[in-house]
């Protein structure tokens, strides 16, 4: 009120305005008048005097109510959030409305193209980009995790110098002196080590550099790569060539050793190739057939029609076998001699009937020569790969099932890390540029004591995304790189697709591209500074100045695409790739000699409870170590062993019960020690029956030191167990004469050298998230033989409870939807239905195709990202509280009633008994089946009649919906969800990081159960990936799967306002007047696409509009090996399964009791029994 | 005489009289007049509580703290400080829900029911056994109300109307629960105070002016005995008595519908409503002897609470475990009749090689098997058997909840999505705590109304016969006490009964 106005000084000329006399002469009172910001009585309501407040009781009131309002009631409300509208509304963003770009991600053997949702510039999820020829719109789930190390905390953010921060400017000075350096030299004493990314640019900017220091070397290291397979080709035919398989052409794969469904990325899209030929929609399709040798199960294992365990290390024995019975058969004078030179004196496999088995599997491959493939894994060594090839070279498959390429990448361009660790040592190495994910000082064999080579050379630049490895921790200098996601790049598909890798954002943290950074050391120029940016940190790329790294990408870009031009550069953004730019075929042919090479192979014996064989894995999860940060990857379960958040020994039952491992332990499992070469590790082991017995699979990348973002970060700080140490040059894959034993005490000795627990104790906590691996005789996963289904059409309704029923499959479906009410959502008289399913046009129904599921959890991470689902951390995992809305259940199967087996051998089924007894054979050699379970969406659903307050109802679309404010989280629904599909919120997952310890006087807690004590709230980086259009759900209520809702509602909000748009483009003239009717409105035939379909690179699950007879859900219903999950229940299931069908070589299975047993053909109940453990008793 | 009174259901045990042989055995001993009666009973709550009652209310009331705090964690923090995961959503929360308001059982049943079918034994029991009902459903109502995920919209279960215009799911039998447990908890506490205003008009004319007197005078409603007064209050009292009865049956009815309508195999079993029923009063008949049989001895009621009433109520307590064990087999039976290959699972796991066969069997002994030994008289007469079979069945109850909730949820439908329950430490003493609020509130009760309902005792008293003749109680017509109770106290003369803890008669 007293507020002194200040006002301009008059000015001295011109014109001059007055209001009163008063101001005019410059009277004293004029003048406190004016400067007062009110004039008297301003504060005064106008005929105070008949008003009962003045203005100013009036608002001394509201003050004070407002206080005590906020005293007493501001603990109750909920926190407020605002909205910050757009002042200035950029264009194509819609709030709410998610854009497409296409991009790819660049990985190791060939990039994975992908289009990328972004919303309000946010990228927030991926899906494969199925215009792209090396890819069928499929994703895995690490390349789908990949936009959450986006937003990671923890990565690589700023510019250091021996640990010290430092700047990006200082950076590029330093790099400008030393290229200067460095060139003056020749470019001797520079090492730049990379990993196997193809990118034609990187490529060309590596030549280049080459040519410009002429005495530099490039080496490329990745832990697991096809080095091997490079090799072999190399010898076999030319250098830079590589096999493409075309799994889709061939009607027999011979899987040596090798998880092409799985971790071992041979293609882009084998899954959904090798699918293509199992895709059964009669009992007279052609199938494939699958034979896998392998020493772990891994899914490929489980899809295989027959599979044999195999110890790696014997993985040659068979493949020279193989040779020896291919080569007789087709006369293959070359091949014969090759295999009769593999020493494999006496190797059976373990098994009686091995011969039968091979000869089986060679007579069928033979059989359908050209239409086969013999695949060896990545993993297998040169001699291994060289033996397939001549394989498949006897069997015709090259230029007709496997087609050979010329990459252009050559292993005469490079040397290994084994090579640089040498010259490091030697002391020729005087700057190491190292432009990978890997982390030498974590990954690279003991043997080749990268920590002291690394400390003998001067200047070590990392240029890497992650958080700081310990090879950056140690570095001279390290350079923040981009997120494929920031910037521009490009790569090539396995076939060789060119792809461009555009940036969605800009650089979150600064941080420079691999070209970028390459392309300062090229450039005679000096790096010119930062330019400040006043939003970003650091300048990448604006639509005026696109940045050093578009240019670079152009450049390639004219190179690679004859008549480049901006249309040509437009489409290609848009589509993601340019067409017809695939690797030349290779011209070179097959060259025998170096088969002589096998003569010198040496014998490896099977090993031994005494000397067992270790087996190194990539991980599922975290691959050779650097998704250690990424909590989505890190809690979806392995899809065999399903442990989430830490790596485990993975050993067979006979071995476990030798070590004397405890078979029925859960969430605390035994420890063992393993010991090669006078190398100690400890690992918790995990029983994996099939697993070939005395060999232990490790998989890597677990184990890392540091914490936080000195360290994995502070996801997977503390996570797992090196492996790494176990590995040495000679022994990458697999190695020998191991010493294993139970840990009989606790360890604290010797730790500090390999990990940062303090102690080891001789049971050790596990999440893991499936403790049962039987069915208990339910039919749960259905599956029959080709055969079984041509002798009966409806099978699946021959299982499990609903072959107690009679008549025919519509009998029996009428049973299981009886009902003594009035069917929901039948038709009434008056045409109309039940409220809750009265929508004519659209009901949603899903079909989950169980042949073609390999169990990979790409869905489940799908989903995660699509629906903001929060993680929870190993803690609550192991108290079974992880909040997937799809989970993946994992069941291994033995035969127990096919008459087909007939070997005398009784399955005892005890009665009263948890489980069936330990049979050694059942136990030992399984299969194995996969069920993705969410949400089945149940007309009759039995969580929506016991929610007492209406939080979880029916659509008048047929979806079971979640009314996350209406819930209050009594967990009922849960109970009585027979498919045990609904999740509930028991912390604030989203909002407390579980991954943090709190310490509350003195006393340590979860983060999460310090309560309101612990630390609240998601990073800015965490909200970031959210999905705007799915709700963050708080704490105290059930979520579950909607089928996307938010796609749905997107599809139909579409629909409806281009229902006159797309009618006017019938009639060829846009019609205001023109009659919509309602059909008009539906959305098109399989226009929503739900999360975990788009992601599903096997094309398994089927998602549409049940209503609609164009949709592929409803051709996938109509398949006869359609089943509903629990249809005894009359829940009326919208989502059901389609039978699995195993399609065994005849032959195989009438010569062997032991394989015909295991395929079950025949089986009708297949009460499948197995229990990785019997309950622990109270 | 005593020969007679040893066993009055042996007619020809009998003394000299054939009209004593025929004589019930009278519920009030010793010929207590009115005025001992009264003086008896009020002295509980006039005279200063003895020293055991101070040793047992101070660690209660520091339990009640406990489960305070307990439960302010669970609100603040979330349902995760407690065991359930997800195939087990529900633990020992609802199990503990399930055990309270079994217990709450007996209360009205002795109350209604047998008020209605003129068992005038239930005297000496009732206030007691309703005083434990309300108590024992204040315990139970805690476990719904704060079990649920978001407690501040836990209102939403009231048909409160809304701008929402969201009604409740008439068709979940969780809100069938909130009716009939709210509906049963007003009605047993009106039941309740009804029959109290008699007896606090007797404490408000004993006690001296001061806010007892204006307290037990509020509450006595201006009750004066007047003839008018007596005839509404039996007209009331017959009538709740009767708005009761159905709520007796309907409440655990109800409370098993939360499982019975479920599709959960282990569930899904149209026998739980009688057999919740039947275990409900088993229950609640063993918690008001495992309360009573001490407060008798400790406040020397043995007079007025008897060895009969004990006999009574351990028969009832036989013939209902008896039928909770044959349900236990009929489950068993029906689940392998049924042919379903789930149903007959969950039992199976249940009774052998299950994850939590132990609780079963622990459960089956201590309801179907210990209270076997009520067949012996000798056993329903010795005082500790009787307290060590009703602790038997209070916890064998309680397995019997935790086993039809926990073991069914951890292996239902499909196993891959099987997992273990085990209750974290917050649970435990939250199920602690709530003891301790419950023998709180009972010894809150001790202390400051009567114990046994004084107006209707008299009732059972020769006098208030109308024909007695007072100049025939002398000489052979005084019926003395009943010998074979063991633990009898000293019979003093009638007139002059020291009152416990030494205190001078009012």
């Amino acid at each position: 009120m007293k507020r002194v106005w200040q006002h301009p000084p008059e000015p001295t000329t011109g014109k001059r305005y007055w209001t009163s006399l008063g101001q005019l002469t410059g009277s004293e009172t004029s003048k406190n008048l004016q400067d007062r910001e009110f004039q008297d009585g301003a504060e005064y309501m106008k005929d105070e005097e008949e008003m009962e407040t003045s203005r100013r009781t009036f608002l001394k009131l509201m003050s004070a109510s407002t206080a005590m309002a906020g005293l007493g009631l501001a603990s109750c409300r909920r926190p407020e959030t605002y909205l910050k509208p757009y002042s200035k509304m950029p264009e194509w963003v819609i709030p709410g409305k998610i854009l497409y770009y296409a991009t790819a991600m660049p990985r190791a053997g060939g990039g994975t193209p992908m289009v990328v949702h972004t919303s309000e510039g946010r990228p927030t999820h991926l899906q494969g980009n199925k215009l792209h020829a090396d890819s069928n719109g499929g994703l895995d789930s690490q390349a789908q995790a990949s936009v959450l190390g986006l937003y990671d905390p923890d990565r690589a953010r700023a510019y250091s110098n021996f640990g010290k921060p430092s700047t990006r400017d200082d950076f590029f000075k330093f790099l400008d002196t030393k290229k200067k350096e460095l060139a003056a030299a020749g470019g001797k004493g520079l090492a730049i080590l990379t990993d196997e990314i193809v990118s034609p640019t990187r490529l060309r900017l590596i030549g280049e550099l080459q040519k410009k220091f002429p005495a530099a070397k490039v080496h490329r290291y990745e832990a697991f790569g096809p080095a091997n397979v490079r090799a072999a080709y190399t010898k076999a035919f030319a250098d830079g060539v590589m096999p493409v398989y075309h799994f889709d052409k061939a009607d027999r794969v011979f899987a040596l050793d090798s998880d092409f469904l799985g971790l071992d990325r041979v293609g882009g899209q084998s899954v959904g190739q090798f699918m293509s030929g199992r895709k059964a929609n009669t009992s007279a399709d052609p199938m494939n057939r699958l034979y896998a040798v392998e020493s772990n199960y891994t899914i490929t294992g489980g899809m295989a029609d027959h599979r044999m365990r195999v110890h790696a290390s014997q993985a040659i024995k068979v493949a020279a076998k193989l040779a020896e019975l291919i080569g007789a058969a087709m006369g293959d004078a070359a091949l014969t001699a090759a295999a009769a030179s593999v020493k494999t004196a006496g190797y059976q496999a373990g098994r009686d009937d091995y011969d039968i088995w091979m000869k089986s599997a060679a007579a069928d491959l033979v059989a359908a020569k050209g239409k086969s493939i013999v695949i060896a894994g990545s993993q297998q060594p040169e001699a291994v790969q060289l033996l397939t090839a001549a394989i498949n070279q006897a069997l015709g498959a090259f230029g007709a099932t496997i087609e050979l390429k010329q990459t252009g990448v050559t292993a005469a361009q490079t040397g290994s890390l084994a090579d640089l660790a040498k010259d490091a040592l030697a002391g020729t190495v005087d700057t190491l540029l190292i432009v990978s994910e890997a982390d030498p000082s974590f990954q690279a064999p003991a043997d080749l004591k990268w920590p002291a080579a690394q400390d003998s050379i001067k200047t070590v630049i990392v240029h890497s995304t992650r958080h700081r490895t310990a090879t950056a921790r140690k570095a001279s200098w390290a350079v923040p790189a981009t997120h494929y996601l920031e910037q521009w790049g490009d790569t090539r598909g396995f076939e060789g697709t060119y792809s461009i890798v555009q940036p969605m954002i800009l650089p979150l943290f600064g941080g420079v591209s691999d070209h970028e950074l390459l392309n300062a050391l090229l450039s005679n120029e000096d790096t010119p500074p930062a330019k400040e940016f006043s939003m970003a940190p650091a300048p990448m790329g604006t639509v005026e100045d696109p940045g050093p790294g578009y240019k670079l990408i152009r450049d390639t870009f004219a190179a690679v695409v004859a008549g480049s031009n901006d249309d040509l550069w437009n489409n290609a953004l848009r589509d993601g790739f340019v067409a017809n730019t695939a690797y030349p075929a290779a011209a070179a042919s097959f060259n025998a000699a170096p088969l002589s090479a096998l003569a010198s192979v040496p014998d490896v014996a099977p090993p031994s409870i005494a000397a067992m064989e270790l087996t190194f894995l990539p991980c599922a999860k975290v691959a050779d170590g650097r998704y250690i940060n990424s909590a989505w990857l890190q809690e979806a379960p392995d899809p065999v062993s399903k442990v989430t958040w830490d790596n485990a020994a993975l050993i067979s039952v006979k071995t476990a019960k030798d070590l004397k491992v405890d078979l029925q332990a859960v969430d605390k499992v035994n420890v063992i020690s393993v010991e090669i070469g006078g190398v100690v590790r400890y690992y918790p082991v995990i029983v994996i029956p099939g697993h070939a017995d005395y060999a232990v699979t490790l998989t890597v990348g677990y184990g890392q030191r540091g914490t936080g973002a000195e360290g994995p970060g502070r996801v997977g700080q503390g996570t797992g167990f090196d492996v790494y140490g176990l590995r040495t040059s000679a022994t990458p894959y697999f190695a020998a004469g191991a010493k294993v034993s139970l840990l009989p005490s606790t360890v604290t000795e010797g730790l500090d050298k390999w990990t940062d627990h303090k102690e080891i104790t001789e049971v050790w906590p596990l999440g893991v998230t499936q403790e049962h691996h039987s069915m208990y005789g339910r039919a749960l996963v259905r599956e029959g033989t080709q055969e079984d289904w041509k002798q009966e059409a409806d099978f699946v309704m021959e299982q499990g409870t609903d072959g107690n029923l009679h008549g025919g499959r519509k009998e029996k479906e009428a049973e299981n939807a009886f009902t003594f009410y009035k069917p929901v959502g039948a038709k009434k008289e008056d045409g109309t239905r039940e409220p809750h399913l009265n929508d004519d046009l659209h009901q949603w129904g899903m079909v989950i195709d169980l042949n073609s599921c390999t169990g990979c959890t790409s869905c489940l991470v799908a989903c995660q990202s699509e629906n903001n689902i929060p993680v929870v951390g190993k803690d609550q995992v192991i108290r079974g509280r992880e909040m997937h809305w799809i989970r993946m259940d994992r069941y291994f199967a033995t035969d127990l009633d096919s008459d087909a087996a007939g070997n005398g051998r009784k399955v005892e089924n005890v009665p009263f008994s948890d489980d069936n007894v330990w049979n050694e054979d059942e136990m030992d050699d399984p299969s194995m089946l996969v069920e993705p379970v969410g949400c089945q969406h149940c007309e009759a659903a039995p969580c929506e009649t016991v929610c007492p307050v209406n939080a979880t109802v029916h659509s008048p679309d047929g979806l079971n919906v979640m009314v996350y404010n209406r819930c209050i989280g009594t967990r009922y629904c849960a109970n009585n969800c027979p498919f045990k599909a609904r999740r509930f919120n028991f912390f604030d997952y989203n909002k407390r990081n579980p991954l943090v310890e709190k310490s509350i006087g003195g006393l340590k807690f979860n983060n999460l159960y310090a309560g309101p004590l612990g630390d609240r709230g998601d990073t800015e980086l965490g909200k970031l990936q959210k999905n705007p259009n799915v709700t963050v759900r708080m704490r105290g209520v059930i979520e579950k799967c909607t089928y996307c809702l938010q796609r749905i509602e997107g599809a139909r909000i579409d629909a409806r306002s281009h229902a006159r748009k797309d009618k006017s483009r019938e009639q060829g003239k846009y019609d205001e007047t023109l009659e919509i009717s309602k059909q008009d409105l539906r959305i098109p035939a399989n226009g929503v696409k739900t999360a975990c379909q788009e992601a599903c690179p096997a094309e398994a699950i089927h998602f549409g509009n049940i209503l609609d007879k164009e949709s592929d859900v409803v051709k996938a219903k109509a398949n006869s090996r359609n089943y509903e999950l629990l249809g005894y229940l009359s829940v009326r299931a919208r989502t059901t399964y389609l039978a699995r069908i195993k399609n065994p070589n005849p032959e195989l299975i009438a010569a062997s009791p032991r394989e015909a047993k295991k395929v079950g053909q025949g089986s009708k109940t297949r009460p499948i029994a197995l229990n990785g453990h019997a309950p622990a008793h109270h | 005489m005593a020969e007679a009174a040893h066993d009055s259901h042996h007619p020809h045990a009998g003394g000299p009289s054939h009209a004593k042989v025929l004589l019930r055995e009278p519920l009030v001993l010793n010929n207590r007049s009115y005025s001992w009666v009264t003086d008896r009973i009020c002295g509980i709550v006039e005279n200063p509580q003895p020293k055991g009652w101070w040793f047992i209310i101070v660690p209660c009331v520091a339990l009640v703290a406990v489960m305070a705090f307990c439960f302010t964690y669970l609100v603040s923090t979330g349902v995760g400080v407690w065991g359930p995961n997800h195939p087990v959503a529900w633990g020992w929360d609802i199990t503990n829900f399930v055990f309270w308001i079994g217990i709450g059982h007996a209360g009205t049943l002795i109350s209604a029911i047998l008020y209605l079918t003129r068992q005038k034994w239930r005297t000496a029991v009732n206030r007691a056994a309703e005083a434990m009902t309300i108590f024992a459903v204040m315990c139970a109502g805690l476990f719904p109300a704060l079990h649920v995920g978001r407690v501040w919209m836990a209102w939403f279960l009231a048909p409160i109307p809304n701008s929402n215009a969201i009604w409740q799911n008439f068709k979940s039998p969780l809100l069938w629960d909130v009716f009939a447990v709210s509906t049963y908890f007003s009605v047993s506490v009106v039941f309740w105070f009804l029959g109290l205003v008699p007896d606090l008009a007797t404490l408000r004319d004993r006690c001296k002016p001061g806010i007892r007197k204006i307290a037990y005078g509020l509450f006595a409603l201006g009750w004066r005995g007047g003839n008018r007064q007596w005839r509404h209050y039996e007209i009331a009292y017959g009538l709740l008595a009767a708005l009761s009865t159905p709520l007796v049956l309907s409440v655990h009815t109800v409370v098993s519908f939360d499982f019975a309508t479920s599709v959960v195999p282990g569930w899904h079993t149209t026998i739980f409503p009688p057999y919740f029923v039947a275990g409900a009063i088993f229950g609640g008949f063993a918690m008001v002897l495992t309360l009573m049989i001490p407060v008798r001895k400790i406040y020397g009621l043995q007079d007025l609470f008897t060895m009969k009433h004990i006999d009574n109520m351990a028969k009832i307590i036989l013939l209902t475990g008896t039928i909770v064990g044959y349900a236990y087999l009929m489950e068993l039976f029906i689940a392998w009749y049924s042919g379903s290959l789930y149903e007959f699972d969950a039992f199976k796991w249940r009774i052998l090689f299950g994850p939590y066969t132990l609780y079963y069997y622990a459960m089956f002994f201590c309801n179907v098997i210990a209270p076997q030994v009520f067949w012996w008289k000798k056993m329903r007469e010795n005082l500790l058997v009787v307290m060590i079979v009703c602790m038997f069945v209070n916890a064998g109850m309680w397995y019997e909840r935790f086993v039809i909730i926990c073991t069914t949820l951890a292996r239902d439908a499909l196993p891959g999505a099987w997992d273990m329950y085990h209750p974290s430490w917050v649970e435990i003493w939250t199920f602690i705590g709530t003891f301790g609020f419950f023998m709180m509130l009972f010894l809150l009760f001790l202390r400051f109304l009567p114990v046994i309902a004084i107006a209707e005792i008299k009732g059972v008293l020769p006098e208030a016969d109308p024909h007695y003749d007072p100049s025939k109680t002398k000489g052979d017509n005084i019926v003395p006490a009943p010998v074979y109770e063991g633990d009898r106290h000293e019979t003093p003369a009638p007139a002059s009964a020291p009152l416990p803890s030494g205190a001078a008669p009012a």
